[in-house]
């Protein structure tokens, strides 16, 4: 019954897969290969820093500071892996649908927790912690020993995150205050903290902080196998990893076996909010206003809205006031000025017919032409996006004056606004996806992950080709940017054109065979 | 007579599959019209074409007497209305909302809305749901919701896609009053169901859709002659020409 299982998964998985999907695919594929590569050297340096004569040709190295480097990165690993770690449960919806043709409810629950687990992204962190176990324990004989650590660790995230989404969908709003209040408080103890006078004493820091971090769980994960010299210590090491594995696993089974029998409700959207809706089709139009209320309400665009416009809040500041010292690496600062216009993108333009879906073969039976409603949604999408560039470059003129090429920056922030809006508007055509209004939106974000990874990656080698400094070469990248603005410009101008086309071919036919 | 639609060889294929192919059809104005067929027959193809959400590779089609063209588009849409399988919901709008957003779409004058609204609701059993989630509803509701809907705009001609199908039997009874009405006042309405009994009480003239194309046309006086020997669903099978499985071909069951 479990290869039906993952048969049956299988050709969901395949046919999911259009051409585009595919290509998309294999880039995070490889983009994840190369991380993970690069990850598991970083482990063996920093392994080989603590335990070779490798420290020797470092002339700031004490143990103490390798210890802290180590025990840092662990927790950012650990930190990491908690917020990566996919805990979708395969297709639920799908699968559920097994439960009628005979698939036992415990096989099926115990089935589906163990297909969690082998999530690409879930086998890389994992496989990371076992080589960086092994390559402390350095004998065959303690696979075993590393194999329950790294269950244990990994059952603890899976459960300690089911439920820290599920308070944050509950608390969401709290959370949002909360954040919003303790972001400028964050941002100036960081700034302090990171201040010159705290670098000229910070070794009086380094032990007490290296006794923090080795509690903290990535420390107590990656400081095991010194834990382990006695047999005694070995056994009730294992034994509690094995106990606590066990606990977490059939406590995540009941929450399965759970889910499989309680079909999503939808979510309630107490909207008293139909004078919201209202509102915004007064002020973009019935199709925008209509299509902005979805987005906005939707669950998880609340929590990504946080995350972009969080992080710049939090870090910019900071690196403005270290600008001189950043060198060539300053357009990270305007990489994360640009974080959120191209968040907020992403959150509009990514999946422009995913939210009302089906609702829009009615729309299109009203005696409005399709060409306009589909304008006035782009029109509508676009416009938090392009407020949020106009603030963001507002504010790079007030603060980076004086210091910075800004007709440089005010075209490289041009041409990465056009080039995520038109990889954005690929993405609504060629990778429409259902959004599933499920209580746990976030398991199920309305834009594939696999999109937004790559939008980082493309967003981080956009910022550093247009805003480096190109020398006596300056002029002439200004003018290659102006072209560039231009064309990108006009082809965006002459796809809104055409779109009705492009709908009528490419999401028409998938909604209409949805029926 | 004037013809509500007429069609002349259209064509619609998808990819390989033909689904109709040179498929006539004249319906005459303030005719109620039974479209029926087997699965499959392409009668929910048809509905979406002339609602305008499915293109089609060749034809003419005429619909009041407009073109079925972008030029025409607009003014085809201000007079049809239409009710598909499954119904077409906004899922996270009240019914309240939902139908004053369709009022303001087909810019109704605004001081009788809720009078309309409130009637229809009432006449279907849907007050007590003017203020729920849509998502929230039944199929019969969300069903009957949607006949509101399409009724609201007035339209000349009204497309029904197995509109019967999970409504009670009072619910039935009303519907049928209010496109017995709307007869009266001369619109048009081309209905599709499996339902024969409705279709052969209801409908004036009877179009059997199969293999691509219409095999039989009944007029309201040839099916009301026919019925008197044999029920439509016999009618409808000795067109069909469906072959009868061999008597022990369930044996097993």
């Amino acid at each position: 019954m479990f290869w039906k299982l993952l048969e049956y998964n299988w050709k969901l998985f395949r046919h999911s897969l259009t051409g585009a999907k595919l290509i998309v695919l294999i880039v995070y594929g490889l983009l994840l290969g190369t991380i993970f590569s690069q990850v598991i050297g970083t482990v063996y340096f920093i392994l080989m820093l603590q335990h070779t004569e490798l420290n020797s040709m470092f002339s700031w190295y004490t143990p103490a500071r390798g210890r802290l480097i180590l025990l840092v990165f662990v927790n950012i690993l650990w930190l990491a892996q908690f917020f990566f770690t996919n805990i979708r449960l395969m297709k639920l919806e799908q699968n559920r649908k097994l439960l009628t043709m005979g698939y036992p409810l415990n096989r099926l629950s115990r089935y589906l927790t163990f297909l969690a687990f082998l999530h690409p992204l879930n086998l890389l962190f994992n496989a990371t912690w076992f080589i960086l176990l092994m390559l402390q324990f350095k004998s065959i004989s303690y696979v075993p020993l590393a194999l329950v650590i790294v269950l244990a660790n990994f059952s603890l995230i899976f459960s300690a995150k089911f439920r820290v989404l599920k308070a944050i969908k509950n608390y969401q709003k709290w959370l949002l205050v909360l954040i919003l209040f303790m972001l400028p408080v964050v941002g100036v103890s960081v700034k302090e903290l990171l201040s010159n006078s705290f670098f000229m004493q910070f070794q009086q820091y380094i032990d007490p902080f290296n006794q923090i971090a080795a509690v903290l769980p990535g420390g107590l994960v990656a400081i095991a196998p010194s834990l382990s010299h006695a047999v005694l210590t070995q056994i009730a090491i294992g034994v509690f990893c094995l106990a606590l594995f066990a606990g977490l696993y059939f406590d995540h089974l009941k929450n399965t076996r759970k889910a499989l029998q309680t079909p999503p409700s939808q979510e309630d959207h107490k909207l008293k909010t139909s004078t919201f809706r209202s509102w915004l089709c007064t002020q973009f139009g019935d199709h925008a206003g209509k299509y902005v209320y979805y987005v906005v309400t939707h669950p998880y665009n609340k929590i990504q809205a946080i995350i972009f416009l969080g992080f710049p809040i939090l870090y910019l500041p900071f690196m403005i006031s270290r600008i001189d010292e950043l060198g060539a690496t300053k357009f990270v600062i305007l990489f994360f000025f640009m974080y959120a216009p191209m968040g907020f993108q992403l959150m509009f333009l990514g999946n422009l017919f995913g939210y009302e879906h089906r609702e829009l073969l009615q729309e299109m039976q009203f005696p409005v032409p399709l060409s306009k409603q589909l304008k006035q949604r782009i029109q509508g999408a676009l416009i938090l996006p392009l407020t949020m560039l106009v603030i963001v470059s507002g504010t790079e003129v007030i603060t980076l004056g004086g210091k910075e090429n800004l007709l440089s920056i005010l075209l490289g922030n041009i041409i990465i606004f056009e080039v995520f809006s038109v990889l954005f508007l690929w993405s609504s055509f060629y990778r429409l996806k259902k959004v599933e209004w499920v209580s746990f939106s976030f398991s199920q974000p309305v834009i594939a992950r696999s999109v937004q990874f790559i939008s980082g990656f493309v967003m981080m080698a956009l910022s550093a080709a247009l805003y480096i400094s190109y020398g006596s070469f300056e002029l002439y990248k200004d003018l290659a940017m102006v072209m560039l603005a231009i064309i990108f410009g006009f082809w965006i101008y002459r796809y809104i054109g055409n779109i009705q086309v492009v709908f009528t071919s490419k999401i028409t036919p998938r909604l209409w065979n949805e029926l | 007579m004037e013809r509500a639609i007429n069609i002349e060889g259209l064509k619609k294929s998808y990819g390989q599959t033909a689904v109709l192919k040179n498929f006539d059809l004249s319906v005459p104005s303030g005719n109620i019209f039974g479209l029926i067929g087997p699965n499959g027959a392409g009668k929910s193809t048809l509905i979406g074409i002339l609602t305008g959400l499915l293109d089609y590779d060749e034809g003419q089609i005429l619909i009041n007497g407009l073109e079925l063209n972008e030029a025409n588009e607009l003014d085809i849409k201000r007079q049809i209305a239409s009710v598909l399988q499954p119904p077409l919901l906004f899922e996270h709008f009240t019914s309240h909302d939902f139908l004053h957003y369709i009022c303001d779409i087909y810019e109704m004058p605004k001081d009788n809305r809720q009078v309309k609204i409130n009637s229809l609701l009432d006449f279907l059993g849907l007050t007590e749901f003017e203020h729920a989630k849509i998502n929230k509803l039944s199929a019969g509701s969300r069903k009957k919701l949607s006949f509101c809907a399409a009724i609201l705009t007035e339209p000349q001609i009204l497309f029904l896609d197995e509109p019967f199908e999970s409504i009670d039997v009072i619910s039935i009874g009303r519907m049928k009053t209010i496109l017995n009405r709307l007869q009266e006042k001369g619109k048009t309405i081309i209905i599709t169901s499996h339902i024969l009994e409705i279709v052969e009480n209801l409908c004036d003239d009877i179009a059997i859709l199969h293999k691509q194309k219409i095999i039989a046309y009944l007029d309201s006086k040839t099916h009301k002659e026919l019925q008197k020997d044999a029920s439509l669903s016999e009618i409808f099978e000795s067109y069909v020409e469906v072959e009868k499985p061999k008597s022990d071909v369930l044996k097993w069951l």
